[in-house]
């Protein structure tokens, strides 16, 4: 189990995000969200032992993760853009993970990178942005970490290896209980496989736990009105977002659909329409509040 | 530790054996063919090995400390299951590994050649003593360039930091000297002589100077001034290769390829470096040394610039810009 407790980041005097507390289960999958710039990188850097926090700690099974080597065998993380000199191959990397993380398999890298269809042997600084993070992926998974780090996972990748990516996860999540850490602006490939969540956003989380959950906690309503309204005009049901379009409002609001029923005719809408409340607009409606 | 250094060792020396080929096939060239080779390592122990081996150093620890020197980089080697000091010191051990097999290798070559070319095998002695002195002056070299290019935020600012740290400090203390000594400057020769990157290049000048043609140079050599103060400068190298291991661990990996701000960079060094600078000579209100001036000024607007990767350079270092100026006027004046 990950916890995070009271994080602080700082970059000189700018605070990138402070007082970041976060418990990921074992076991799960995590999708990081935010903005650009959020510091969705910046934490999982945090979390990877890369970069020291000014302030609070990151615990691995209570142990501190920062500068722990017995510790950061179990954590593996795969960076947005990963390295790739000019004359590194594959097998270079290979030898470089299979040395320093005693867990990593051959075997399956050698048939990852067949599924991925990556020649190893190559130098990686002529491989495209797809192709040098499948050969990452393929590391990653070789190394069986405990804690798997994706920062920008699906970036760059078609959608056949999207697919194979998200089936090795889970697999690797059923079988070896790993838990994996995503951050993606993929918000529906995340929804796909993400049992929790926390949303990054002006330096703090203003959102997380279950997935499943707090998407359902909340519903999305598109009404139309024969007059233009105003955001105030809704404040009374105290809205997540709160979308004007000439006459049409589309409002998301947490709780249960049915007991607002009455709430929402008071402004004599002409119709009510309820629309599916998937990740991204969830995402969207709590950064927007915000 | 063994582990890491091998581990290390295996990722490195696809590059290590391109550098150690370039120089052996130099050598070996220069062995066969220069005729000035021999005269130089026999007969006058002026610049052979050291300078080489010198060069190579400084390559050696530009190519193996540049693991923190971008993001990238970074993410790789500091999310591997290794302690930052750990790191540091396997990567500086495998620094001091090769200049030991490249400086044993260059001097067994030219004792090679020496007794090839010239079956004069009655002075190798010295040659020795010579490549001994010149492989421990590197070694002293590496660790005192490691942490002045470590904690550079780039490549570029490292070398920067490495030029300014050979000069700054043997500056410092002649301008010290200068200061307390009312204008005079003849120890600047000396303490140029004794900065960790001019010790191999002097070397061979420095044991010339005291050995005659028929000297046992061990003999001599061993408990002469010459040796005590070579051991000296020897053993100060090292002190800011250990000092930094202090610092190591709070170190801001962050910082790569940011604009170099911290206390003891930039900031410091640049002031330092022209106030010494401009403590050692004494200068006049003349054309010349209104030139002086200009080139002082120039200098400094160009290291502001590398500093803050731009041209344009901020209040506070315009205003260290004038007090330096001021300062290097108030010295010439007085």
């Amino acid at each position: 189990m990950i916890t995070i407790e009271h994080l602080k980041k700082c970059f000189g005097s700018y605070v990138v995000f402070e007082n970041v507390s976060l418990s990921i289960d074992q076991g799960s999958i995590f999708g990081l969200v935010g903005i650009n710039g959020a510091g969705k990188s910046t934490l999982l850097r945090c979390i990877s032992g890369v970069y020291a926090p000014e302030e609070g700690k990151i615990l691995l099974d209570d142990e501190i993760v920062y500068d722990n080597s017995k510790v950061k065998e179990s954590i593996m993380f795969v960076p947005d853009e990963p390295f790739a000199s000019v004359y590194t191959k594959g097998t270079d990397l290979e030898s470089t993970y299979s040395s320093y993380y005693p867990s990593f398999d051959h075997g399956l890298f050698n048939e990852l990178l067949n599924d991925f269809q990556i020649d190893k042997n190559k130098r990686i600084n002529t491989f495209s942005k797809g192709m040098k993070r499948r050969l990452y992926l393929a590391l990653a998974f070789a190394v069986k970490p405990k804690i798997l780090l994706l920062d920008e996972a699906f970036d760059g990748l078609d959608p056949a290896v999207r697919l194979k990516v998200k089936k090795i996860l889970i697999k690797a999540v059923e079988e070896d209980k790993m838990t994996t850490i995503i951050s993606s602006h993929a918000l529906r490939e995340l929804e796909d496989i993400c049992d929790s969540y926390a949303i990054l956003d002006n330096k703090h989380i203003i959102s997380s736990g279950m997935l499943g959950e707090n998407v359902n906690a909340c519903f999305k309503v598109q009404m139309a009105f024969q007059e233009i309204k105003n955001k105030n005009d809704f404040a009374y049901l105290n809205p997540i977002s709160c979308e004007i379009e000439g006459r049409v409002v589309t409002l998301v609001i947490r709780g249960k659909r049915e007991d607002y029923q009455a709430l929402l005719e008071k402004n004599n809408p002409l119709f009510i329409d309820d629309l599916e409340l998937n990740f991204e607009d969830f995402f969207i409606s709590n950064v927007e509040d915000k | 530790m063994i582990k890491i250094l091998f581990n290390e060792l295996k990722r490195s020396y696809r590059s290590v054996i391109i550098i150690f080929s370039i120089v052996t096939i130099l050598l070996v060239i220069l062995g066969l063919f220069g005729e000035t080779f021999y005269f130089n390592f026999v007969r006058s122990y002026s610049e052979s090995l050291g300078p080489y081996l010198a060069i190579v150093t400084i390559v050696l620890v530009i190519y193996n400390f540049s693991y923190n020197k971008s993001k990238v980089s970074c993410d790789l080697n500091f999310s591997l299951p290794l302690s930052k000091i750990k790191l540091y010191i396997a990567k500086y051990l495998l620094t001091i590994g090769e200049i030991l097999v490249l400086g044993i290798v260059i001097g067994l070559l030219t004792n090679a050649f020496i007794g090839i070319r010239y079956y004069d095998i009655a002075r190798l002695d010295r040659l020795n003593l010579y490549n001994l002195l010149s492989i421990l002056a590197c070694l002293g070299l590496a660790s005192f360039s490691v942490p002045f290019y470590y904690f550079a935020n780039s490549k570029g600012d490292g070398i920067v930091y490495l030029i300014l740290g050979y000069l700054m400090l043997p500056l410092a203390f002649v301008a010290i000297l200068n200061l307390s000594n009312n204008g005079n400057s003849e120890a600047m020769p000396g303490a140029f002589a004794l900065s960790s990157v001019s010790i191999p290049f002097s070397l061979g000048g420095m044991m010339g100077s005291f050995l005659k043609e028929s000297d046992n140079a061990i003999v001599i050599f061993n408990g002469s001034v010459a040796s005590n103060m070579y051991i000296s400068m020897l053993f100060l190298n090292f002190v800011p290769f250990i000092a930094s291991l202090f610092f190591i661990k709070r170190d801001k990996i962050e910082r790569a390829e940011q604009v170099d701000s911290k206390i003891f960079g930039y900031k410091v060094f640049i002031p330092i470096f022209f106030v010494s600078l401009t403590s050692i000579f004494r200068v006049s209100f003349d054309v010349g040394t209104l030139i002086y001036y200009i080139i002082i000024l120039i200098a400094m607007y160009i290291l502001y610039g590398i500093y803050r990767k731009s041209f344009k350079i901020k209040l506070p270092d315009l205003i260290t810009m004038g007090a330096i100026f001021l300062y290097m006027i108030i010295v010439g004046a007085f």
